[in-house]
Formats: structure tokens, C-alpha cells, sequence
């Protein structure tokens, strides 16, 4: 009876010995999730996007007046200015008080809600994200003599829109920051459709949110822009911060609305159901000497 | 008796000699002297002064008498300066009673004897005058007198159109048969070895050979807020004896405001769907 109480004994110490195991386990696993857990903090010189903040400037949709530069020469490699006159409305049509010449003097147009400078290889604007500027320009045609010109403009920035990451299935995410650096000015020739001279803005936030679609509204200089994006996927007893990078190409005069979903993490699953001990094996008196 | 007819001799003599003087037509005794009446009404009496502009029948006149016709002539009197009184010369010439037609030359400058026609050298330093009368038989013969050169009046360039018009230049240039100077025939009223007139800036009252010139008109053309320069030239004829006005004009068509249609293409969307790896 003595041995049976023993062994009794010894099987609940064992048993309490492991449920303590268990119990010691799990308490480490929290510790250890809190101890990586990655979350974003925001500076305060940061541009916030998405709903924490809204771009407010004032989208072109018409036009009451705006600058106009007449050349000669071939537009665009060899021009030389005739005059630089602000047009303004009057009915359906703009005027100037600009005249054609006695005989076709081969003009072509420049246009811009913008300052527009002369240079013999192709005009140009100075152009800071501040404003949506448009362009236009009509190249010299012989047609065009004495003829109303019709001149079609065209946004030069791009804008962007919203940033919508969405998290892979199954997983939660924290600590999101999708961010970039535009350029905000530079000069834009206006025939070629070229940008030089550009200047970056500082680095912003294009959103912190999941599936978030609120618009930013802001005017980038268009171009292929390197995004950062930082999160933590979690999935059960699974934590993980990533870094990513990924490229996005802006258009002009598009609003450009992007789209991540963040790929699944390396989570290989929880252990179903809890501890299981095997039971003792029944087995053979242990004979004692008396 | 003797004495008696001594102081009659010695009056007629005085009476004789008297008559010489009083009548010196009679001293010829061929005929009667011709006196030329110069006809002042030719001369345009209403012409803006100018310094050496002939208003009037001057005081003296050059005369030249010659016999025949067209390029057969023979000269009867040489170019010599005589007096103009009450309009008239006397020439010192007398016609019998079969008088010889001649033609009178008259001019306010030297003349030249040719026998296709007196001639002068005229310069439009002189407002030359010149008259003649041809085969005429009369004792008093009238002669004409025109000027020979044209002369610039007033000029003005005006718009055609909607352009006004500023800091206008007018230049004139010889183009055909114009000129500054050259040889004048009365007889035929031909020019001959002119001096052409290169592009010369215009001034009123400048004496010009009658021909064809080429003006050329300068400045500067402006509508509303636009301007240009411009230049452009026209062929006027001149007229001698005439002041002649030019008045200019410029601008075959209206001036054209440039006018501009407009399109705004709008904002469109562009969504970007880049993979994360």
C-alpha cells in the first residue's frame, strides 16, 4: 500500500510538475510578443495622409485667363518670343489684344495658368505643387493664320490619391506606415513634356491605416516613386515586423489611387488542444524487502 | 541870210538827231521792233513761297530767237538777259513787211542754242521758267511761260484700316524719268542727261524732275496693345508746273485680333496595383 501511495503521490507530481511547465510556458510567450511588437510613431514635421489629414488645394477646372507666349522659329529647339500677354475671357473665346501680322509670320502658341519663360530651346514653366498648374501649345500651322487656335491644356502634375493596404487573410496588422518622398517643384518645358531641376518635398505618410480610401489630393511631380511600407502581421501565438519597399509610377494629370495587399506571413499554425501527457504505463510490482 | 540858214541847218540837224533818240525803232528802218508779252498767268500765283520759287514775271528774262522748225533751226538771237517792263521785252529785233516767222525763247536761265531747240541746264536749285512761241510773224508776240520742274506739296500716309499709324518717314527715289537736274529742250519740253535721285528723305516744296518716283513710306503700325514696324512703297508720277500732294494710304486688309478656343482636359484616375514580395 505504501508503494501504491508512493506511485499515487509521484503521479501528481509529475503532473504538477508539467501543468507548472505549461503554465511557465505560456507566460514567456507573451513576454516575448510584447518585447517585438513594432508601433509607428509620427513626427511631428511628418505629412499625414489618409483620414488624419486632407490636402485642400484647389483643383483647375475652367479657366478665365491665363498667359500666353507667341514664337517663331521651330518650337521647341529654336524659338524666339513675339510676345508674352495674359488672355482673359470674353464670351466663349480669349483675347488679348494681340493682332496678326499683315502676312503669316509662322506663329505658334504657348499657354499656361502659369509664368511662362522664353528659352530659344523650348519655353517653359517653373512649377511648384502649391498650384494645378496646366499647359498647352500649338506648333506653327499654316492653317492657323488669321483662324481662331484652339489650344487643348493639360495638368503637368500628377495627384495623388488614396493608399489601401489590405491585410493578408488570416492576419492582423499593426505598426503600418506606407511612406515616400515626391518631388514638389521643378521646371517643366512645356513642348516636350520634360522635368528638370527637381526638388523633393520631405518624406510623408501616405497612410497608417488598413483599407483606408481616403484621397490625399496632393500635386507630385509624376514619376516612378520607391514606396516604404513597415507592419507587423500577427496570427495567433505568431508575430512578425516586415520592412518593404515597392515601386509605384504616378501619371500626370491622373489621380493616381494605390492598391497593397501585404503578402501572407510565415506563420505555420498553433498546436490544436492543450498539453498532453502520456499516462502511465501499467506494469510490474516493484517488490520491496521487508 | 547866210546866218539865217546856218541856224537852220544847225536845227534840222538837232531835230534829226532828236529823232534818232526818241525813236530808236525808227533807226533800224527795216520794220517794226517785235516786243514780246510775257504772260504771267501761267505762273501759279498761289503756291506756298518758297525761296526760290517764281511768283511773278521776274525783272529780266533770258531771250533766244531762232528761225525754222523741229531740229532745222537757225539761230537768229543768242541766249542775252533782257528787261521785262509792264510785262514786256523789247528785243532789239525788227520784222519787215514780209515778216519771217521765228521762235521766241524765253526762260529765266541761260539758254543754249541747238537746232533741234533752245535748251537750258536746269537744277532744281532754280525754279526754272521757260516760254516759247513758235514761227510766230507777229511784232508782239506772247509767250507762256511754265515751270519746268514738278514740285513736292504736302504728303501724308493714312490707315486703310483698323492700324494707327506713328513716326512716319517718306523717302522718294527717281524711278523713271525723274530726277535733280538735266538739259530742258523748250522747242520739244524733253528732259535728257538727268541726274536720277537716289532715296532721299521727302521734304515740301522740293523741285523735281517730272517722271515716275518711288515713295517709301516707314514707321510704326499699332492696334490695342499690339505694334510693329512697317514699311511699304508706292510709284507716283510728278507733274511739272503742278504741286504736287501725296496722299498715302496703307493697309490692303483689316487688322485680325488673334483669338484663342480653349479645352481643359480634366482630372482622370489611374489606380496602381504594385506586388509586394
Amino acid at each position: 500500500m505504501d508503494f501504491n501511495m508512493n506511485m499515487t503521490n509521484r503521479k501528481l507530481g509529475v503532473v504538477l510538475c508539467c501543468l507548472m511547465a505549461v503554465a511557465s510556458c505560456q507566460k514567456e510567450s507573451q513576454d516575448v510578443s510584447f518585447d517585438n511588437e513594432i508601433s509607428t510613431v509620427l513626427s511631428d514635421d511628418e505629412i499625414c495622409f489618409s483620414s488624419m489629414d486632407v490636402d485642400t488645394r484647389a483643383d483647375v477646372t475652367s479657366l478665365s485667363s491665363f498667359n500666353v507666349m507667341c514664337i517663331t522659329g521651330t518650337m521647341g529647339s529654336s524659338e524666339t518670343s513675339q510676345f508674352n500677354k495674359q488672355f482673359s475671357k470674353s464670351g466663349s473665346y480669349y483675347y488679348g489684344s494681340k493682332y496678326w501680322p499683315s502676312s503669316d509670320a509662322k506663329y505658334g502658341f504657348y499657354a499656361s495658368n502659369n509664368t511662362i519663360t522664353a528659352a530659344s530651346n523650348g519655353a517653359y514653366v517653373s512649377a511648384s505643387n502649391s498650384t494645378d498648374v496646366v499647359v498647352a501649345y500649338r506648333a506653327y500651322n499654316a492653317s492657323d493664320y488669321k483662324q481662331t487656335i484652339g489650344l487643348t491644356f493639360n495638368h503637368i502634375f500628377a495627384k495623388l490619391g488614396y493608399c489601401k493596404v489590405s491585410a493578408p487573410s488570416g492576419y492582423s496588422v499593426s505598426g503600418l506606415s506606407v511612406k515616400m518622398t515626391p518631388y514638389v517643384s521643378g521646371y517643366y518645358k512645356i513642348y516636350s513634356g520634360t522635368w528638370s531641376s527637381k526638388s523633393a518635398g520631405s518624406q510623408s505618410t501616405l497612410t497608417t491605416s488598413l483599407n483606408s480610401t481616403a484621397s490625399a489630393g496632393t500635386y507630385v511631380v509624376p514619376g516612378t516613386y520607391t514606396l516604404t511600407l513597415a507592419y507587423t502581421l500577427s496570427k495567433d501565438s505568431y508575430t512578425e515586423a516586415f520592412s518593404k519597399s515597392v515601386s509605384v509610377t504616378l501619371v500626370a494629370g491622373k489621380t493616381n489611387n494605390i492598391v497593397l495587399n501585404l503578402p501572407d506571413g510565415n506563420s505555420s499554425g498553433a498546436p490544436d488542444g492543450g498539453v498532453v501527457i502520456d499516462p502511465w504505463e501499467g506494469g510490474g510490482n516493484v517488490d520491496e524487502g521487508m | 541870210m547866210r546866218r539865217t540858214y546856218i541856224i537852220m541847218c544847225a536845227l534840222s540837224a538837232l531835230v534829226l538827231a532828236s529823232c534818232t533818240k526818241d525813236l530808236p525803232q525808227d533807226v533800224s528802218v527795216s520794220g517794226r521792233e517785235v516786243v514780246i508779252a510775257v504772260d504771267e498767268c501761267s505762273l501759279d500765283m498761289s503756291v506756298t513761297s518758297k525761296a526760290t520759287a517764281v511768283t511773278s514775271v521776274p525783272s529780266s528774262l533770258y531771250i533766244a530767237v531762232t528761225s525754222g522748225s523741229s531740229n532745222t533751226q537757225t539761230s537768229q538771237m543768242a541766249s542775252v538777259s533782257k528787261s521785262v517792263s509792264g510785262g514786256k521785252i523789247s528785243t532789239g529785233l525788227f520784222q519787215t513787211t514780209t515778216p519771217t516767222p521765228y521762235n521766241y525763247y524765253v526762260s529765266n536761265v541761260g539758254m543754249t542754242f541747238n537746232a533741234a531747240g533752245c535748251t537750258v541746264a536746269a537744277t532744281n536749285a532754280t525754279d526754272v521758267i521757260v516760254g516759247l512761241t513758235t514761227a510766230s510773224t507777229s511784232t508782239a508776240p506772247s509767250v507762256t511761260m511754265n515751270h519746268v520742274f514738278a514740285r513736292i506739296g504736302t504728303f501724308s500716309c493714312s490707315s486703310s484700316n483698323s492700324y494707327t499709324l506713328s513716326n512716319l518717314t517718306y523717302k522718294i527715289q527717281s524711278k523713271t524719268g525723274g530726277g535733280t537736274a538735266g538739259t530742258y529742250n523748250l522747242y520739244t519740253g524733253a528732259w535728257s542727261g538727268l541726274t536720277a535721285l537716289g532715296s532721299t528723305t521727302m521734304v515740301q516744296d522740293m523741285y523735281l524732275v517730272p517722271g515716275t518716283y518711288t515713295v517709301t513710306v516707314s514707321g510704326t503700325k499699332s492696334y490695342g496693345d499690339y505694334s510693329a514696324s512697317f514699311s511699304a512703297s508706292a510709284d507716283v508720277t510728278l507733274v511739272a508746273g503742278k504741286i504736287n500732294n501725296i496722299s498715302a494710304s496703307y493697309g490692303a486688309s483689316g487688322a485680325q485680333e488673334i483669338v484663342i478656343s480653349t479645352t481643359l482636359n480634366a482630372w482622370g484616375t489611374n489606380t496602381i496595383t504594385p506586388t509586394i514580395s
